[in-house]
């Protein structure tokens, strides 16, 4: 029995649907000092944010992990990854392969360079600030000018009210004081986006192969063997369940229990010690 | 049909000392003695299933059973898989040659023969065999024929002992109608049979034909 369901199950499974495994090729930089590894691109393929993204933008039906369980990325010597999806249907396979190269090329290049972190958020918002700044010393002043319009055309005369004398010159002070502020945060900022752009580049990810799907040769022998081994382990379950279930007579007493009459002759199995004849002692 | 490095296993005279001759010896000492009561001379040996061991007790016991100065009849009325002629002549009986058809018991059912006429020597001491006969390509109703019970009748007549090989129960109803019309019914468990409902009803099938159970034969090999 065991035998017979191994190769039954053998037997189904090579009449089984075909995988089809489509493999994209993908290059990703890394930084030359190593200083980024925590970054790995390969966990960065098989995460749960590329396969949501890729279920999202395909509308597929499986579940996160099992797109995850189609996934398989593999390393050369150099920053080439092969992105393979194992899959029944051929079109798909693609989709999906050439879907998860792309986005995982997105967010691998988005991480790398830190762009849409809350740095780059608390630095506009400062910006905002500065130039808020700027406007307001500026406007005070106009304002202050316009309040008093001698007071800028007498400034050299011994005329002046020295107190609004004082008054614009701490004006004017806070005027240029915003505006170098500013101007020295949009520097630094500046310097900031440079440094961001150089980090990008080591951080890139193209593809460089669109998948193209493809039967898999090995998958289907393998899957017969598991299938056989699985058959044979079933098969003896199967016995092992019936033994217990029906344990087999192996005594003549049993018989006896069974049928309700008495055993009157028990013979022993035909082996050469049970047909031989025995010595005279 | 259990088979052995020397072909069927038949207990000709070198092996009438081994532990399996004792067992037979013991099996014709209850058959021949009734068990108890009276000794029966048309024996059925029944068994629910194939591959019981039915045949090869039919032939050892009727081979120690004629050792020990009995005339013997093995008849085969398993019409549809005749095997008793083929396992003498696969044994080195000198029966005739196993592909050979040879008239028998439906050739005598049908009068087309004699009990005489189809008895031939097995060459094993004190034992004859009536094979199954010819023309079986519609066996059915041959042996729950009432001609039958006159067969029986005759082949009582020959011999001390006539042992009769039937089809498995399970598979056809001719054991279970030889069964009412012949003198006892011993009936074999090979060691290992998981059916045990199956033997069961196969037990009660017979009782219910008011057959005289002589007792099992258990086969533990």
């Amino acid at each position: 029995l065991p035998l017979v369901a191994a190769g039954s199950m053998a037997g189904l499974d090579r009449n089984a649907p075909h995988d089809y495994k489509a493999t994209a090729t993908v290059i990703a930089k890394n930084p030359p000092s190593g200083l980024e590894k925590t970054l790995n691109f390969a966990d960065i393929v098989t995460s749960n944010t590329v396969a949501l993204r890729v279920k999202k933008q395909l509308g597929l039906n499986d579940s996160v992990e099992q797109l995850v369980a189609k996934i398989q990325v593999s390393q050369g010597r150099s920053n080439l990854y092969g992105i393979t999806v194992t899959d029944s249907d051929p079109a798909r396979a693609t989709k999906i392969a050439n879907s998860v190269a792309k986005e995982s090329g997105l967010l691998y290049t988005q991480l790398g360079s830190g762009s849409g972190s809350t740095v780059l958020t608390e630095l506009d918002k400062q910006r905002a600030g500065y130039q808020q700044r700027y406007k307001d010393a500026a406007q005070e002043l106009s304002a202050f000018d316009a309040a008093h319009p001698g007071l800028l055309k007498d400034a050299d005369t011994k005329g002046v009210d020295p107190t609004l004398a004082t008054q614009r010159k701490q004006l004017v002070i806070n005027e240029q004081a915003a505006a170098a502020a500013y101007l020295k945060f949009e520097d630094q900022t500046a310097q900031a986006r440079i440094t961001s752009l150089a980090s990008q580049r080591d951080f890139e990810a193209f593809v460089v192969d669109e998948a193209v799907a493809r039967p898999d040769p090995t998958r289907p022998l393998l899957r017969i063997a598991y299938a056989g081994g699985l058959g044979f382990l079933l098969g003896l379950a199967i016995v092992f369940l019936v033994q217990l279930r029906r344990p087999p007579v192996r005594a003549a007493d049993q018989v006896e229990e069974m049928l309700g009459i008495p055993v009157i002759a028990t013979v022993p199995r035909a082996t050469r010690r049970t047909l031989k004849t025995p010595r005279a002692s | 049909m259990r088979l052995t490095k020397n072909g069927p296993l038949i207990l000709g005279p070198n092996r009438l000392e081994s532990r399996v001759a004792e067992a037979f010896r013991a099996l014709r000492v209850n058959v021949c003695t009734g068990n108890g009561e009276r000794a029966p001379t048309t024996v059925v040996v029944a068994s629910a299933q194939a591959g019981e061991g039915r045949t090869t007790t039919v032939v050892n016991l009727g081979s120690i059973a004629g050792q020990a100065g009995s005339d013997v009849i093995l008849v085969d009325a398993d019409l549809r898989k005749p095997s008793l002629h083929q396992v003498l002549h696969a044994a080195g009986a000198n029966v005739v040659p196993k592909n050979t058809t040879l008239r028998g018991l439906a050739d005598v059912i049908r009068e087309e023969a004699t009990i005489e006429e189809v008895t031939v020597p097995t060459g094993l001491p004190g034992v004859s065999l009536v094979p199954a006969g010819t023309g079986l390509d519609k066996p059915a109703g041959l042996i729950t024929s009432p001609r039958m019970g006159i067969v029986l009748r005759a082949l009582r007549e020959q011999a001390d002992l006539v042992l009769i090989d039937s089809p498995p129960c399970l598979e056809h109803v001719d054991a279970i109608e030889l069964a009412g019309q012949c003198d006892a019914v011993l009936y074999v468990v090979r060691a290992g049979s998981h059916d045990q409902a199956a033997q069961r009803l196969v037990q009660a099938q017979l009782t219910h034909t008011n057959a005289r159970m002589l007792g099992a034969v258990f086969n533990s090999g």
